[in-house]
């Protein structure tokens, strides 16, 4: 026969009574689940609120008055669209104190593309003066972008290698982004030679006449030199030039700050709600368990009867709750991974934030955290009751079966 | 002396008033003694083996085993002396539910696993007639069966001492004949038998009556 261990009593007691021990692991698993799932979300938000600021990587942009809002929708939330500006700008806003470095850009929008369903942003840098949007290419490619070849975002399925059509030109796949949680996940970057071609096409679909060719330019993006207020340099370059050029700035911390701040709202919601949850499920535990451990004060006492210290009994006890805790963490983030990784972007649409995947030692520590926390408030509860009980005579709490 | 109560007192209070449950009782038992103790319900029998197995502590006065006071022992101390020198049965319902009954009875092997034997087990469940009850739970037995559950429980940890609370008292007459004969066989081990019982047929196998009356023990059978 099997020597009676403390593992086979733990055993048997939990297997003998499985509603009580899906019960107390349920509510353990609650716990987890809240823990986990308000560290992840949080974390996410604030990962991609991170990746947000870096990825613009441009301190103004400049682009015609009354674009402002579409350009920040497009940059954001991936909301295709096509705007112009005057062309001479480039070289007025280059001339404005404080200005370290001034890149066009193209932002033409797609009808529909043979790999997506949805209108694409088309993004054109130029390769000489780019400063934003270069660095985290070139990454993915070899060299400067070549005419008609293309970059995609994230969420757009294409392989590279495979070809992309919009309005009736075929373009080159050539490498892909990482997820950004921007609108640059849907956008698709080429140089500003092909973007050119891309605004003549376009016009031709929705036949509007554009432009002088060669100068044709949507914004520039603005890199302040050290030393410079951000704001400042903006303010100078629409008060030297809004007039004549029709100018409107978007200044990238403003932008950011918008959409941080309302990060920054979720996410105290998150912590507020995780706290709600977590000090409710605490006292749910805490009861939960001493109820338990109340009821079986006759038991306990029968191992007092036959020898057992005050230490023996301790260590029964923290060791059924202990093992009871550790299923019900196990479920409870197993779960919340099941909802949340695969509705990440469901979540992050609803509340109009970008959701990044965390990093797996962020994911690691969430796990660590939530597990901790579910460890010490079962086994902890358990404690306390047990400390109670085990302080009386043995007499008196045997006396329930005599 | 093996087991000795010396001048115990134990008061409760019920409805309000303080009284006594175990009255300046003084009491001694040795190796291979088996005395019987009887009184009317609520004479303080119980209260009496409970502070003589160290579960529960006088108001004054001292128990004493081989020699050692209870009130100057650890609680490691105290329950290894419950343990291994005292065989204590209940008289209300006392196994561990989840747990078979050959578990409950090897259970003195959890807390003190120099114990193990499991040939010994089956023997004494053999003994006491539950072999055949083994595997089953204790919510599948009779009252009659799961005393016999306790008795051999106790008998697992060869004990010093015995003391049994009513042991036979939801046991037919054949059983209770069956106990009793293995209790007397136990003190020709030295084992000290101290028994509280209602039936009068069982006090012939002990050597020694007590009577219990309002918290106070007197020799005799009054
Ligand atoms: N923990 C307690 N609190 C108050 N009264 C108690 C307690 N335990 C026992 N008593 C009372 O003490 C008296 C003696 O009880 P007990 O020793 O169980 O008697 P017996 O076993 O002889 O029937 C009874 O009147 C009982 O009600
Ligand atoms: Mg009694």
């Amino acid at each position: 026969m099997k020597p009676v261990t403390s593992m086979t009593i733990v055993k048997s007691s939990l297997f003998r009574r499985p509603l009580r021990s899906i019960g107390l692991s349920a509510v353990v698993a609650l716990l987890c689940a809240a823990i986990f799932g308000g560290l992840i979300l949080s974390s996410s938000m604030n990962r991609g609120l991170d990746t947000l600021e870096k990825r613009l990587g441009a301190d103004v942009m400049v682009v015609r008055y009354g674009y402002e809002s579409k350009a920040q929708g497009a940059i954001l939330r991936g909301e295709p669209t096509t705007f112009y500006l005057d062309p001479g700008a480039l070289d007025a806003i280059s001339q404005v104190e404080g200005v370290a470095a001034a890149s066009p850009q193209i932002y033409v929008a797609t009808l529909s593309a043979g790999c997506c369903s949805y209108p694409l942003q088309l993004i054109g840098i130029d390769p000489d003066t780019d400063f934003t949007v270069t660095p985290w290419i070139t990454g993915q490619i070899k060299g400067a972008l070549a005419d008609g070849e293309i970059v995609v975002g994230s969420k757009i399925s294409a392989d590279v290698g495979s070809e992309l059509q919009f309005f009736k030109r075929v373009y080159k796949v050539v490498g892909r982004l990482e997820n950004t949680g921007m609108g640059f996940d849907t956008s698709i970057f080429m140089n500003i030679t092909t973007a050119k071609q891309a605004a003549h096409d376009a016009a031709r679909v929705s036949s509007q006449e554009l432009q002088d060719n060669d100068d044709l330019i949507s914004a520039v993006l603005v890199d302040v030199a050290d030393g410079y207020d951000v704001k400042e340099v903006a303010n100078n370059i629409l008060r030297a030039h809004a007039a004549e050029y029709h100018l409107d700035t978007v200044v990238s911390d403003n932008m950011f700050n918008e959409v941080s701040s309302s990060i920054r709202n979720f996410t105290s919601y998150i912590r507020f709600f995780e706290i709600m949850i977590a000090v409710l499920t605490v006292l749910i535990l805490l009861i939960v368990f001493s109820v338990t451990i109340n009821s079986r004060r006759a038991e306990f006492s029968m191992y007092r009867v036959i020898g057992a210290t005050k230490g023996r009994i301790f260590s029964l006890i923290l060791l059924e709750s202990f093992v009871i805790s550790i299923i019900g963490a196990v479920i409870g983030i197993v779960v919340m991974s099941e909802i949340i990784f695969p509705f990440s972007n469901a979540i992050s649409q609803s509340i109009g934030v970008p959701f990044l995947m965390p990093s797996v030692a962020t994911i690691l520590s969430a796990v660590a955290v939530s597990i901790l926390a579910a460890v010490i408030c079962g086994p902890g509860a358990s404690a306390l009751c047990a400390a109670k009980f085990t302080s009386k005579e043995v007499y008196s709490t045997m006396r329930e079966v005599m | 002396m093996l087991l000795e109560l010396d001048h115990v007192t134990k008061e409760y209070i019920r409805g309000g008033k303080k009284f006594f449950a175990l009255n300046d009782v003084c009491f001694g038992i040795d190796k291979g003694d088996f005395y019987t103790i009887i009184g009317r319900s609520g004479s303080g029998k119980t209260t009496l083996l409970t502070v003589a197995a160290g579960l529960a502590a006088p108001d004054s006065g001292d128990v004493v085993f081989k020699g050692k006071k209870y009130s100057e022992l650890s609680d490691r101390e105290l329950s290894a002396i419950r343990g291994n020198g005292i065989g204590f049965i209940p008289q209300g319902l006392g196994t561990v539910p989840d747990l078979t009954v050959i578990d409950n009875v090897r259970l003195p092997s959890f807390i003190y696993p120099e114990k193990a034997d499991d040939t010994r087990a089956l023997a004494i469940l053999e003994k006491t007639g539950i072999a055949d009850l083994a595997q089953s739970y204790p919510n599948e037995l009779s009252g009659g069966e799961l005393k016999r559950v306790l008795i051999a429980r106790a008998l697992f940890s060869q004990p010093e001492i015995l003391i049994a609370d009513e042991p036979t008292a939801d046991l037919d007459r054949l059983t209770t004949e069956e106990i009793m004969k293995l209790f007397s066989e136990l003190r020709r081990d030295g084992t000290a038998v101290l028994l509280v019982t209602h039936e009068m047929d069982t006090i012939a196998y002990g050597d020694k009556v007590f009577t219990c009356e309002s918290g106070r023990l007197t020799e005799g059978k009054q």
